[in-house]
């Protein structure tokens, strides 16, 4: 149960931030921008763990789990290859699977500088 | 009505991240390959495809989109068992996990997508 609620926490700050965000210039920055800053937070609690078992199935499974999304990253994507927009396409797997990727390990480095002795 | 909106938000989110946890729970299996986060963002980019056609701002494309889809697939777990799979020398799979999860999602919601016609 408390992996569902977090996870509704999740989705709704994760739609909102969408909003917020929006497509200036046709260009999904909000799934961007909630992807990237949720691999970094996730990455950084795995590595300095400060949560106990019950904990981390809400907020790492739960909270995160939700915030980030697969399903408009692949959306997204297959729109613009459908339309043609194939730099555009190509601009935005780099940015979030390599961006994504970076975002995770700057946030291990960050996590381990946080781990209880 | 705004409220109705993110309730439904709400409700899908609720919903998505139930599944995809119990999922994840028995399918992933540590030091192997995690099925169960691949299967939830494969079923979710699918479903997404199917129901493509729902008005944006309406409250059932903020149920099964934005709150349903959303949360059942997961970017941030992904990105941590590439990571992962790497850091443990696993990097062939590592690889293989990432560029099959980006491909099979276009095409998985590709194919319903252009039979929805949108």
């Amino acid at each position: 149960m408390a992996v569902g609620l977090a996870g509704m926490a999740g989705a709704v700050s994760r739609t909102a931030i969408s909003q917020m965000v929006g497509y200036p210039g046709g260009f999904p920055y909000g799934t961007l921008l909630v992807n990237l800053l949720g691999a970094f937070l996730l990455c950084a609690l795995i590595a300095a763990a400060p949560l106990r078992q019950q904990w981390k199935a809400a907020v790492h499974t739960g909270f995160l789990g939700s915030f980030t999304t697969f399903s408009a990253l692949s959306a997204e994507l297959s729109r613009m290859i459908a339309d043609e927009q194939w730099g555009t396409a190509f601009i935005y797997v780099l940015l979030s699977v390599g961006g994504g990727l970076l975002s995770g390990l700057a946030g291990q480095r960050f996590g381990k500088g946080r781990v209880k002795p | 009505m705004i409220i109705f909106y993110w309730l439904s938000v709400a409700a899908g989110g609720l919903i998505g991240a139930i599944i995809r946890y119990l999922l994840s729970a028995k399918l992933n299996r540590e030091g192997g390959f995690p099925a169960g986060t691949f299967a939830v963002n494969m079923a979710g980019a699918f479903l997404a495809g199917v129901f493509s056609g729902l008005a944006a701002g309406s409250p059932a494309h903020a149920f099964v989109i934005s709150g349903l889809m959303g949360a059942l697939t997961t970017f941030s777990t992904w990105v941590s068992e590439i990571l992962l799979m790497w850091q443990q020398g696993r990097r062939m799979a590592s690889v293989l996990y990432a560029v099959s999860t980006i491909v099979l999602g276009i095409v998985f919601y590709m194919i319903p997508y252009i039979y929805v016609g949108a």
